[in-house]
């Protein structure tokens, strides 16, 4: 007897803010070109409203938000702009009903948590951080040998980051965007640090004391 | 944790010692120390920056599984957890730094 066919899945459709390094090197690579997502997700614009932003191929691109509402309906956007915008566009998609993607840092307070948290519960939409490092081979090697016990019961992590500079991102000239108060909110810490406070929870460690180098 | 955007040559290194043997991650290298052997993995080519975006693939294939749940309230939670772990750490880090203390994050903080 013929079983019905299974229907098809739903593909979503998303807008990705945001057209700088980020967005071109990781985001749109996996958003567009693997074979998992191809099916599953459909870039429908890029926006940025900088002047020099070179296109992408079969994207439009849009140098406002709101004209986000001519391509109805909209699924979700994905947020690949400096850190100081991801709370102010984070609440802005949730208020026009959609899910939303974010960049790390998402937030660098508790308050600003919990004003995203209310705003997700109020449009029952879903914010998730991109914490893509989870996703590192090594690191997922590193948990399954910890998992395993392959070390037995361990009583010590050290992470260092050492870099020359802060990543200059698609404009590599000047003072990158990520060493800037105004831009970045803050130094090395919500860069590489968001990684490695994210990453070291499911190891079992959490973070309890912190403190400056040479304070 | 030691975080720099200062240092003379770019490196990564994260160390988990155990009573029964040690990880070290090494630029592209991963090792393995045990029962007085150590085993070495190259990892250099998934860890060029042109396979990031492998990285973001199991990123969104978890974003859109989260969608096809149809759940919103029960997909977002642990998201919103995450983002208020990171949030409470980075406040505690900036406020010990300005301080020039060492502050202790509470449980649930």
């Amino acid at each position: 007897m013929a079983t019905p066919a299974s229907p098809e899945p739903r593909r979503y459709r998303g807008a990705v803010i945001g057209a700088g390094g980020i967005a071109r090197q990781s985001h749109l690579p996996a958003l567009r070109d693997s074979a998992a997502l191809r099916g599953r997700v459909e870039v429908v614009a890029l926006v940025d409203s900088a002047a020099d932003v070179p296109p992408v191929d079969a994207i439009p691109l849009l140098g406002r938000r709101d004209q986000l509402r001519d391509l109805a309906p909209l699924d979700f956007i994905d947020i690949c702009t400096p850190t100081a915008s991801h709370l102010e566009l984070t609440l802005w998609g949730l208020e026009q009903g959609y899910h939303v993607v974010c960049e790390k840092p998402v937030a660098l307070t508790r308050g600003e948590a919990d004003r995203i948290a209310a705003a997700a519960r109020t449009s029952g939409r879903i914010v998730m951080p991109c914490h893509q490092y989870r996703h590192n081979p090594v690191w997922m090697q590193i948990k399954q040998w910890l998992a395993s016990g392959a070390i037995g019961r361990w009583h010590l992590a050290e992470f260092s980051v050492h870099r020359t500079m802060a990543d200059p991102g698609r404009v590599a000239r000047g003072t990158p965007w990520r060493g800037t108060s105004e831009a970045g909110r803050g130094g090395v810490l919500l860069d590489h640090g968001t990684v490695a406070l994210r990453i070291s929870r499911p190891a079992g460690h959490d973070v309890f004391h912190v403190g400056r180098a040479g304070a | 944790m030691f975080f720099t955007w200062a240092a003379r040559a770019r490196e990564n290194r994260i160390r988990f010692v155990g009573d029964a043997g040690a990880i070290e991650w090494t630029g592209g290298e991963l090792r393995l120390e045990r029962a007085a052997a150590v085993e070495r993995f190259d990892y250099s080519a998934e860890l060029e920056k042109t396979a990031y975006h492998r990285w973001f693939t199991g990123l969104f294939e978890g974003f859109v599984a989260a969608l096809d749940r149809g759940d919103p309230a029960a997909a977002a939670g642990p998201f919103l957890e995450d983002i208020r772990r990171v949030a409470s750490v980075v406040e505690h880090a900036y406020l010990a730094a300005r301080n020039g203390t060492t502050v202790a994050i509470a449980d649930g903080a």
